[in-house]
Formats: structure tokens, C-alpha cells, sequence
């Protein structure tokens, strides 16, 4: 027999990212074990922040600016033969989501150059900013013992995620940016002492809500993100940077005073930059200083990732969440739930029998892997709405998780998760009930879907007693056969599925039978 | 307590010193051993040099005269000061070279080779000069009478020319016919007694000298001679009274920007643009011409005596370089050293595959030049590239590379050349074949403003089955098939990623499709070359400092800057060793007590132009090695494109190590520079003449190369690379 031995040719991806301050590309290349490396980094200086967060919305002439940037950028592209879709992420930050004419913005670059860019929200941010810094924290393990902070100071907004013993417990993102402040400061173009007393005072509110959930007698680490920290780190060790690089925090401090002495022109000769980045270099290193001053830290460590990388390392597999993605995400809603006072255990096992489920009827739901976890997060949310009644608790549910912030699920996401907790009992789905009507079709059968498979899951622990380990699903005849070996005394579990499965024989047109038995094939 | 020199005595004048290294280069044609026609090729290149540094240096000095007069230079030297010595150090340097040149000529009378006078003539050959200026320079000159200075004919550069003094009537009507008479009745023109000045200039196209039948071989007469012998064809009814062949060099048309001469005219645009630039800066006459006639000439060119050299030979030496290169007389050449294949290719390989195999340094002109030719005509033609991206400084011409990347973009790939156009005298070349580039849709960028683009870059961006490669020539020569047979430049061939990475930067930077992004491995000006400079020579500082081993070795064409001396003087003495390999100007005083106990340089001068740029960092034993297109000159550290390459692959670094090392410890062709600025000659018990042994190492890898030793068959077979 001939053996076709293909080769696989790297794949050739890129993410261009529309900012506040400019608009940069990223070209990677995935190799066949999957390694990423950059072919080519772009940047281009835009206005967007200034035009936003000033004018509150995109001057005509800076649309034209971002058309002529994008063109030249789809240029580079088609050099390298990217074209499919698949392969080309372009989102907008913080300047665009804020502009009020960001619907116009986003058509016309549509029109000009073919470029449907997607407005990332903050969650949608926050869990490419963990893919980004992902590696990093697995390379170095110490990240995972204590408290980390990863801190990214951008244009328009400053991110923090916080891990607690490597789990995520918090992200958020502040208003609080190095080009917002400067041009909340225009007046003032020198950084002079009197200047940065003033940049302290607008800062410090901020970083005092940064740093309030932090636990004072635990250990803290800080790993900053941003080109400018990058500059910090070349300018401080006089050689190329490694991915990441430490230096103590009075470095730092003497750097910052150092160059508040230079003029942005100085700024320019000496280090390289724009006009803009030398007015936002200032700013950007403060806040970056005075979250370090309030952790307590005396080193400040300096990741060269970002969010470009977060987005490669995310199409490269398939949009799909990766690796512990997964269980921050979980961890970020059992900490909600906890909040909640909800049953840790019954809703884990109700998270954890939904998704053995939902990978052995893939061949029935024909639902993309990264569904997986909106029906894991309803599952262990299904039930916090008790805190507040009983009487109608997966209403309550519904609006807690519709008005919580979870770690990488942006808002569309939040409020599929939140209809799928909804319909775990009762009624089922109807065009007039809220939420539901601003579904489009696809995802309304997605919700029905995912809830009908969550009631299956929460019958089989009824009894509230994780009874069942693991469970096999498969089709035969017109029934879908759950099968759960080894367990026993199932009755008030069988007796519930039986109740349960209206919503499943309504979405699927099959009924649901549970078995103890080896089944013979 | 230190005692060292005061700021005015730290540096050598960088003019005085580019006299010495021209000193150095006729020190070459003096040299018995060296073939006769060699000797006379390095006298016309002193010539030549001379001639620019008129028209550059000394130009932008009289132009500083005038705009800034107490702007001094690095060495504390005013405008005025510096002219003064400019001139003594040349009137030495031009009775050494025409005695030289009538030592050569004596010599050259033995070869057959005979420099007539128009007195040392018979009848027949004055009948045959005769007919040749009828057939051939009556019609190409013309005569140009001159009653004041505004009808001196304009002779750009550095031009030839005969002026008559005429007694006759109606002589207007003869040179100029159909114009009227002046009125004279108030004219101040130089000569008003009945005596008139016609001036014959020499165009560029006309040659040099004229042959003459000869029984032992060739006679030769300088062109100017014969026309001023049989000047009166000129003028019919004339009565030539006196003939007076001279030479005028010209302030060079040059922009502020172009090289040379922006150090002087920085800040002087406005000056520049007020000013005719082609005011004269020399004037030449044969040291016998009378005072009247020098004169004239000078009043018309506004000039004294001050700019005038008298000389006591034929004008202009650069006449000299035909002869040297005249067709047979092998004995008087060197001894031809042909550029060496390259061990493990040969044109027609896979040079992709050569390259991806490893790095690759070429030492050139040892080293053959055809693989980077090669390198550039496989990607004009390999379906596999995408892309192609290369700066262009003075190409030859014609050139296999430009026709190469014409080819790439009538194929449809995608191909960007940076084109630097201010490369002096060579714009209308560079124009052409720019033009022709763009009509075969070639991205044709014009330099960036206010910069000139000096990095000599090629990159060849490849999709293989593997993934998307790079490949890269980077060099410290220009992309020109001709000078890269007469130049020393290393060429470093690599697919290096971290290199690929900052060149893409580099490129996106200069195209102006991004700005300028943080560089991993190289270093550019006028981004932060000089710190790194800096940093690096700190490093050997510190390094001393701490009583470990530090050195710094370099070779580059010249050093100039003031911050760069001074970081070495404070290496120096710091303990730390420095050794310069310079071709040309410095401006550092090596071995001054307190001041660079520990710094050496020396020079060579040879057979090919010391071109290449090396820099190595002990660095703590990491032994650094960097090529470069950059000199230690202002210009290249603030004001060009210019890369810091390392050479990462060890056996690439060990070469070029060795190359350094070769031409450091030269003792048969170097000089070494004493604190007082004098050149002293190397000698050493062990001959060690660099030139060749880098010649005769790249003959001995050629020969160890298995590839070629005629045993083995090696079947050549598609590769199937990528």
C-alpha cells in the first residue's frame, strides 16, 4: 500500500490590534509542535485614545488615518498569504469600545479594507492577557505559591489579574490609562515636580482600589506587562531583554525621576520614541511604581508578552480554551458561588457529570468543544439564586450571573451562561422571556441545548450524595442510554431524570434512560 | 595627579590626518618591490584623492570661512588655522609625488613607455600631433574669450584647461562670431593693452594624452601640451604670445546632507543657498608659468596665491591611471590573485540550502563575491520567495544584481529596494537604473530624510515546507560587483531568526510601515549605535577596573568622532587594550602618556582598499565579534542607517577573528601611528604581509574543500531544500 506522507506547512497567523495609542500587527508562524515564533511585529501611531477619551468619539480624519494603516497592514499580509479568516484576528481595545461613533468607526474599516473588527470587552481581554502570560507563570512556579498580580498599564485602561496560589481570583480593568491621564493633564506638557505630584494625586484612588483585595500577610509578587516597562528594563540592564526580567523597584523609581527631568523631545532622541510615547512614558511608569509601592514589593518583574500573544496562542488552537484556562474560569465561579454561601459539592458534580456528558453526545448536539465550559460555569452556578428565595431561585441565578464579572467570559458569554442556568428547571425557553429574546437564532438553540443537558446532569445527583463517578452516553434506537457503572441505588435519580428530560426529548426528540449494567456491544 | 593634555591637544586635525593617509598611499608607489605600473596606478590615486579632498574638505573649510569662522574643530583648529596647515602639508605632498612621478617615468622610459615633451619631438611625429588635433580636439574644444571674470567658463569639479595670452585684432569676432563688440570704454577687464586672454578648456570626454609614433614602443603627450603648442589653429591672425596649461577644482555641488563635508556645513543651509557652491578651491600651473598669466587666472577665479600650487610636472596625476592599466606589460602588474571559490559551493548549487546548512562568512576580495550574486539571482527566480529587500549605495554598472531584482518583480515578487541617492558622483547612475526598477515594479524607496542609508542589507524572505525563513546577506561592502574585486569586505550569509527578526524590523522602520521597533541582536544608527558603543567599551572598563582582561580590537576606514576617542582614551587608561587597525583618518593620539598608554593603531595600506569593518570585545571572554558598515565617525553614528551585525555562528566569529588579528600584525604593508601624529613603518623579524596571507588562506580552504578535489564525484542533484 502507498503512504501518503503529507507535510504539514506552518501555519501562518496574525492578530492586529487597534489601541489607543496605535495600531500594531503581530505575524506568527505555529510550527508543527506548536511553537509560535514572530515573523513580524508592526506598529503604527493612531490618535484613536486621544479622539476618544477627549472628544468622546473618532474624528473623520483619524478613521482615515486607521483605513491607511490597515491597508498598508493587509498588504504585509497578503505577502505572506494570510487571508482566511481563520487566521486573522483584529480587535479594538478601549478608545473604540469607548468612541460613540464606534458602529460608524467599525463599518467604514469594514468597507475600506475587508477588516471586521471584533471590540474586545474586558473579559474577552483579561483571558487573552492569561493566555499571554500563561507560559510565563508555568516557566517560573514561584508565580504559583502566594499572591501574583499581573498588571498591564495600556492607554486608555490598566488591567490586573490576580492569582492567589495560581488560581485566579480576581480581574479587572480600571480607568485608569497613561494617555487618559496625560490628556486629562494636557495643560501641562512638562513633567516637573509640581506635574507629578499631580499625576500621584489622580493615580492614587485607583491603585488604592487595586490593591484592596490584596491579603497583607501574604506574600505578593508583581510581573508588570507594556512596552514601556520593556524600555524601563532595557534602558536599566544596558542589553536585550529575556521574556522576563527583574529589577528592584528603587531602579524603577530613579529611572521614573530621571526622565521626568527630560523634556518629551529629549525623550524622543534618547530612547527611541514617538512624540505620544513620550509624553505617556512618564505616567505609564508611575502607575506602574505606585502599584508596586502599595503591594509592598521591593522587585518588580517584567513579562515580554501581551495581549497579541494571548489572541496567536488562542487561534492556534482553535479558539478554543486552552489548557487551565478551564479550570481559572471554574475557580473564578466556585469563588462566586462561594460568595453565595451555594452547595460547593453538589454543584462541582453537577459541573462535572454536564461535561462527560457533553463530550460523549457530541455526535447529538454537534456543539464546538468551547461551549463546554458556558455549560460548566452554569452548572456550578445553577443554584446561587437561592441566597436570595427559593420561589423562583433560577431566576435569581439567572440575574446574579448576568450582573457578575467572571474571569474571561465577556458579556455575550455571561449572559448565555446565565439562560442556561435559568432553564435548568421549570419553564422552558420562550421568545418573551428576557434575556432569551435578544438571543439570535443560533444561540437560542445553544441555550436549549446546553440547559436541557444540565437538567440530565442535576437529575443525576438528585439525591445531592455524588453517587456517580463517571458516566458513558450513547445513542441506541430512539433513546439515549446514560450508563453509570458501579453505582447503586439510583431510584430518586431515575425518578428525577424522568421529570427532567422534557426539555431534552424537546430539543433533541429522544428520550433518556439510565442504566447500572455493563452494556454488552 | 593626572597630567593630561589639554582639550585642544587630544585629538590629531582630522584633515592633517586624511593628508597622511594619503602620504601612506603614495608611500606605496614609492615601494621598489612593488610592480611598475602598480606604483604608478597608487601615484594617480593620490591624485585622485587629493583632488576630492580639494573639492570636499577643503571647499567646506572655505565655505565654514565664511558662514561660521570661530567654529573650531575637534582638535581646536579654526577654519583659518586649518587651511594654513592644510596647504603646507600639501605643498610638501605634491613635490613628493611629482618627484615621484618623475622617478616612475624614468623607469617606464626603459619599459617603452616614453612621456614626451612637445620640444622632445621629431618633425614626422609633430606632423602626426598635428592631424590628430585637427581631426579630433579642434572640433571638441572650443576657446572662450575672457574679459572679465564673469565670462570664465564654469569647469565643474576638477577640470583641465589652456589659457592663451593673444595679441591681434578682432579677436572677439573670431572666438565668439556673430556676438558683438562690448563697449570698452569703461570695461576693467584684466588685460585692456591690446593683449587678450582665451581660455581652451578641456572636456572630460577628451583623453589625456595623445600617442605618437615611436621605434621602442609607445610615446605620450599630455594632451594640454598639444593643444598649447598648436594653439594658434585657435585663433588665424592671432599672434599666441603665451600658453599656459592649468587646473581648476571646484567647491563640490554638494548637498548639506551628502557625506564629507556636513560636518562643516552643519547649520549652514541658508548660507549654502546664497552661495554659488562652484567657487574655485584650487588652481593649478606648471611651476614655470609666468606671474601675469597666473594672475589673470587668479583674479577671474577670485583666488591668491594662497589656493594656487605650482607644480613641477603635467598636470592632474589621475592622467596616469590608463597608463597603468594599458593592455600587456604583465611584468609590471601584481601578480594576479583571482577571487577564490567558496569551499562547499559553486555557482549553480542550491544556495539556499548552503546557507540554511550553516553560516557563512566571505572574505572578499579573497573570497568570491558570486555567492551573494548568486544568492540574489536564485531568489529572483525560486517560486518558493516571496520577497525580496535590499539597500543599494553605489552599485556597479552594469550590475547582475539589478537585473537579478528586475527579474524578481517581473515575476511577480514582491521586491523593495532602498535606494541611497546621495552617494556623490555616482546620482545620475543610480537615477537610471532606478527608474528602470520601478518600471518593472520594484518598490523604490528613496532614503529616508535627513538620513543616507549606509547598512548593506539583502533579505530574501523564503516559504519552505518547514515554515517562513529569512535569508540574509548582511556586509561592510556596497552591493558592487567591480569594487568587490578591488575592496576588502566580509559578507556574513545567514537564516539566523534572532537577525531575521531585527532586520524585518529594520526594514518595516525604513519603509516606513512601522516605526521603529526594540532590536534584539542588531544595533542600528542613528537609533542607539553609539550607546552601544559605549556600552560595550564600558563593559572592557569595567572589566580592567576589576584587574580582569579586557581588549578591544577594531579595523574600520576611519575615526573621527570626539565622544568615541574620548570613551577610549578613558578604556586606555582603565587598563584596557586597544588595538585599531584604521585605513584612513584618525584623529586619536595612540600611546600618549596618561592619555592611551594602552592604545595602538596602525594602518594598511595595500594591493586592495582596506574596506572591511570588524569590531571585537574581549567581553569577559564571551570574545564579541561584530561586523559593521559603520565607521567611528560622526556621521555614521548619528546621522546614517547603519547596522551592528555579530557574528554568532563560532566558526564565522573565529574567521573574521582571524582576519582581524592578520591585518593587525601586518609589519611589510602597515604603518603604526606615533603620538605626534607621524606614520612609522612595522617591521618584524617574521614577514608577515597580510594581504597576502589572507589570499593564500582562502586559496588553501579552496584546495581543502573535498567538494572540489577531483575524487570524488559528487552527482548533483535537485535539492530538495524547502
Amino acid at each position: 500500500m502507498n503512504e501518503i506522507v503529507e507535510t504539514v506547512q506552518p501555519r501562518l497567523v496574525a492578530v492586529i490590534d487597534v489601541g489607543a495609542t496605535s495600531i500594531r500587527m503581530m505575524i506568527g508562524q505555529v510550527g508543527a509542535d506548536g511553537d509560535i515564533s514572530h515573523l513580524e511585529v508592526l506598529s503604527q501611531p493612531v490618535a484613536l485614545g486621544r479622539d476618544s477619551f477627549v472628544h468622546g468619539e473618532i474624528r473623520r480624519a483619524t478613521i482615515e488615518d486607521c483605513v491607511h494603516v490597515l491597508n498598508i497592514y493587509k498588504n504585509k499580509l497578503s505577502l505572506y498569504g494570510i487571508t482566511s479568516e481563520s487566521d486573522l484576528r483584529v480587535v479594538a481595545t478601549s478608545a473604540v469600545r469607548e468612541a460613540s461613533n464606534r458602529l460608524a468607526f467599525l463599518d467604514r474599516i469594514l468597507i475600506a479594507t475587508g477588516f471586521d473588527i471584533e471590540p474586545f470587552d474586558e473579559s474577552r481581554l483579561h483571558r487573552v492577557t492569561y493566555l499571554g502570560v500563561k507560559p510565563i507563570l508555568d516557566d517560573h512556579p514561584h508565580f504559583l505559591g502566594g499572591q501574583t498580580i499581573v498588571c498591564e498599564v495600556g492607554g486608555g485602561s490598566t488591567e490586573t489579574l490576580f492569582l492567589n496560589d495560581g488560581q485566579i481570583t480576581n480581574a479587572q480593568t480600571w480607568r485608569l490609562g497613561a494617555l487618559r491621564l496625560t490628556l486629562s493633564l494636557d495643560s501641562v506638557d512638562s513633567l516637573a515636580a509640581r506635574t507629578r505630584h499631580l499625576l500621584e494625586s489622580r493615580i492614587s484612588p485607583t491603585v488604592n482600589q487595586i490593591v484592596a483585595s490584596i491579603n497583607p500577610d501574604k506574600p505578593r509578587q508583581l510581573i508588570t506587562m507594556g512596552s514601556e516597562m520593556r524600555l524601563v528594563a532595557r534602558a536599566v540592564l544596558a542589553r536585550s531583554v529575556e521574556k522576563l526580567e527583574t529589577i528592584d523597584v528603587s531602579l524603577l523609581s530613579q529611572f521614573i525621576r530621571e526622565i521626568m527631568k527630560l523634556s518629551p523631545d529629549q525623550l524622543v532622541t534618547r530612547y527611541q520614541l514617538s512624540i505620544q510615547e513620550s509624553k505617556t512614558l512618564g505616567p505609564a511608569l508611575l502607575i506602574n511604581q505606585m502599584i508596586a509601592k502599595r503591594l509592598e514589593v521591593d522587585q518588580i518583574h517584567i513579562a515580554e508578552v501581551n495581549m497579541r500573544d494571548g489572541l496567536i496562542l488562542e487561534m492556534t488552537t482553535g479558539g478554543s480554551w486552552v489548557g487551565n484556562t478551564v479550570e481559572q474560569v471554574a475557580g473564578n465561579a466556585i469563588a462566586l458561588g462561594r460568595r453565595f454561601d451555594f452547595d460547593e459539592r453538589h454543584a462541582v458534580q453537577v459541573a462535572k457529570l454536564a461535561s462527560q456528558l457533553f463530550r460523549s453526545t457530541v455526535a447529538l448536539h454537534r456543539l464546538p468543544e468551547q461551549w463546554e465550559i458556558v455549560l460548566q460555569v452554569a452548572a456550578l452556578l445553577h443554584e446561587i439564586g437561592l441566597a436570595i428565595n427559593e420561589r423562583s431561585y433560577h431566576k435569581h441565578s439567572a440575574y446574579i450571573i448576568s450582573n457578575s464579572t467572571l474571569f474571561g467570559i465577556g458579556a455575550r458569554e455571561l449572559l448565555l451562561i446565565s439562560l442556561v442556568a435559568r432553564y435548568h428547571r421549570r419553564a422552558l425557553p420562550q421568545l418573551g422571556h428576557e434575556g432569551y429574546n435578544l438571543l439570535n437564532q443560533n444561540e437560542r438553540v445553544v441555550v436549549s441545548k446546553l440547559a436541557a443537558l444540565l437538567r440530565i446532569a442535576k437529575a443525576l445527583d438528585a439525591g445531592r450524595n455524588q453517587l456517580i463517578n463517571e458516566l458513558k452516553a450513547f445513542l441506541r434506537g430512539n433513546s439515549l442510554i446514560v450508563e453509570v457503572p458501579g453505582a447503586t441505588d439510583l431510584a430518586l435519580e431515575e425518578l428525577e431524570m424522568r421529570r427532567q428530560q422534557d426539555l431534552f426529548e424537546y430539543v433533541f426528540g429522544r428520550n433518556v434512560e439510565l442504566t447500572h449494567a455493563v452494556e454488552l456491544e | 595627579m593626572h597630567n593630561y593634555p589639554e582639550p585642544g591637544d587630544r585629538f590629531f586635525n582630522r584633515e592633517l590626518s586624511w593628508l597622511e593617509f594619503n602620504q601612506r598611499v603614495l608611500g606605496e608607489a614609492n615601494r621598489q618591490e612593488t610592480p611598475l605600473l602598480e606604483r604608478l596606478k597608487f601615484l594617480a590615486i593620490t591624485g585622485s584623492n587629493l583632488d576630492e579632498f580639494f573639492m570636499v574638505r577643503v571647499g567646506g573649510l572655505m565655505m565654514q570661512l565664511l558662514g561660521k569662522p570661530n567654529t573650531a574643530g575637534i582638535a581646536g583648529l579654526l577654519p583659518r588655522e586649518q587651511l594654513t596647515l592644510i596647504r603646507q602639508r600639501a605643498l610638501t605632498m605634491v613635490s613628493d609625488q611629482y618627484r615621484t612621478l618623475e622617478q616612475l617615468l624614468a623607469k617606464l622610459d626603459k619599459t617603452g613607455i616614453h612621456r614626451l615633451r612637445i620640444d622632445e619631438l621629431n618633425e614626422s611625429q609633430l606632423a602626426h600631433l598635428q592631424w590628430q588635433f585637427h581631426e579630433t580636439l579642434i572640433a571638441t574644444c572650443s576657446a572662450i574669450a575672457v574679459r572679465d571674470i564673469n565670462d570664465f567658463p564654469s569647469m565643474i569639479g576638477a577640470r583641465l584647461g589652456v589659457c592663451f595670452r593673444l595679441r591681434g585684432e578682432d579677436l572677439e569676432a573670431i572666438v565668439n562670431p556673430g556676438k558683438k563688440n562690448k563697449s570698452n570704454g569703461s570695461s576693467n577687464g584684466p588685460a585692456d593693452d591690446g593683449e587678450r586672454f582665451v581660455v581652451v578648456p578641456i572636456g572630460r570626454l577628451v583623453n589625456r594624452m595623445m600617442s605618437v609614433p615611436m621605434a621602442d614602443g609607445v610615446g605620450l603627450v599630455m594632451t594640454e601640451e598639444v593643444i598649447a603648442h598648436f594653439g594658434d589653429h585657435f585663433f588665424p591672425g592671432q599672434t599666441v604670445l603665451e600658453a599656459l596649461p592649468f587646473r581648476t577644482s571646484r567647491n563640490a555641488d554638494v548637498d548639506v546632507d551628502v557625506e564629507g563635508a556636513a560636518d562643516l556645513l552643519d547649520g549652514m543651509q541658508q548660507l549654502l543657498q546664497s552661495r554659488n557652491m562652484g567657487d574655485c578651491v584650487r588652481l593649478e600651473v606648471d611651476d614655470n608659468a609666468s606671474d601675469s598669466m597666473v594672475e589673470f587666472l587668479q583674479s577671474c577665479l577670485e583666488i591668491g596665491d594662497e589656493e594656487t600650487y605650482r607644480v613641477h610636472g603635467p598636470l592632474d596625476l589621475t592622467a596616469w591611471f590608463r597608463v597603468a592599466s594599458m593592455q600587456g606589460f604583465r611584468e609590471h602588474k601584481f601578480e594576479p590573485w583571482p577571487p577564490q571559490p567558496v569551499p562547499g559551493y559553486q555557482t549553480g548549487d542550491d544556495i539556499f540550502a548552503f546557507i540554511a546548512a550553516q553560516d557563512r562568512v566571505l572574505v572578499h576580495p579573497y573570497d568570491s563575491y558570486n555567492p551573494v550574486v548568486d544568492l540574489i539571482k536564485a531568489a529572483a527566480v525560486d517560486p518558493k520567495v516571496i520577497s525580496i529587500k535590499q539597500t543599494l549605495y553605489r552599485t556597479s554598472n552594469p550590475s547582475e544584481i539589478v537585473d537579478a531584482l528586475q527579474v524578481a518583480a517581473d515575476a511577480g515578487k514582491h521586491v523593495t529596494v532602498i535606494l541611497e541617492l546621495k552617494a556623490r558622483f555616482d546620482e545620475r547612475r543610480n537615477i537610471d537604473w532606478a527608474r528602470k526598477l520601478e518600471r518593472s515594479g520594484v518598490d523604490v524607496i528613496y532614503g529616508v530624510r535627513g538620513l543616507k542609508i549606509h547598512a548593506k542589507i539583502c533579505m530574501i524572505v523564503r516559504r519552505e515546507s518547514t515554515g517562513v525563513f529569512r535569508y540574509l546577506h548582511l556586509g561592510t561592502g556596497n552591493y558592487n560587483e567591480s569594487t568587490a574585486k578591488l575592496y576588502t569586505d566580509i559578507s556574513l550569509l545567514t537564516r539566523n531568526e534572532k537577525i531575521g527578526n531585527d532586520v524585518v524590523n529594520l526594514f518595516n522602520a525604513i519603509t516606513g510601515l512601522s516605526v521603529p521597533q526594540p532590536m534584539h541582536v542588531l544595533t542600528a544608527a542613528p537609533l542607539n549605535l553609539r550607546e552601544r558603543f559605549y556600552q560595550l567599551i564600558d563593559v572592557e572598563m569595567v572589566s580592567a577596573s576589576k584587574g580582569r582582561k579586557a581588549a578591544i580590537r577594531a579595523k574600520f576606514n576611519s575615526l573621527a568622532d570626539e565622544g568615541m576617542i574620548e570613551r577610549l582614551y578613558s578604556a586606555s587608561q582603565a587598563g584596557v587594550k586597544i588595538e585599531l587597525n584604521v585605513r584612513g583618518i584618525c584623529c586619536l593620539k595612540p600611546g600618549v602618556p596618561g592619555l592611551s598608554d594602552n592604545i595602538r593603531v596602525v594602518s594598511v595600506v595595500d594591493r586592495f582598499l582596506e574596506h572591511m569593518r570588524i569590531y571585537h570585545f574581549l567581553h569577559g571572554g564571551d570574545n564579541l565579534t561584530f561586523i559593521s558598515s559603520a565607521d567611528w565617525m560622526t556621521r555614521n553614528l548619528d546621522r546614517r542607517v547603519e547596522l551592528l551585525v555579530p557574528v554568532l555562528d563560532p566558526a564565522c566569529a573565529r574567521r573574521v577573528n582571524d582576519v582581524l588579528g592578520t591585518g593587525l600584525n601586518d609589519n611589510q604593508h602597515a604603518n603604526q601611528l606615533q603620538p605626534d601624529g607621524s606614520w612609522k613603518t612595522i617591521s618584524g623579524k617574521l614577514p608577515l604581509h597580510s594581504q597576502r596571507l589572507l589570499y593564500e588562506q582562502a586559496c588553501n580552504l579552496n584546495k581543502l574543500d573535498p567538494t572540489r578535489s577531483g575524487i570524488a564525484l559528487s552527482p548533483r542533484r535537485r535539492t530538495a531544500s524547502g
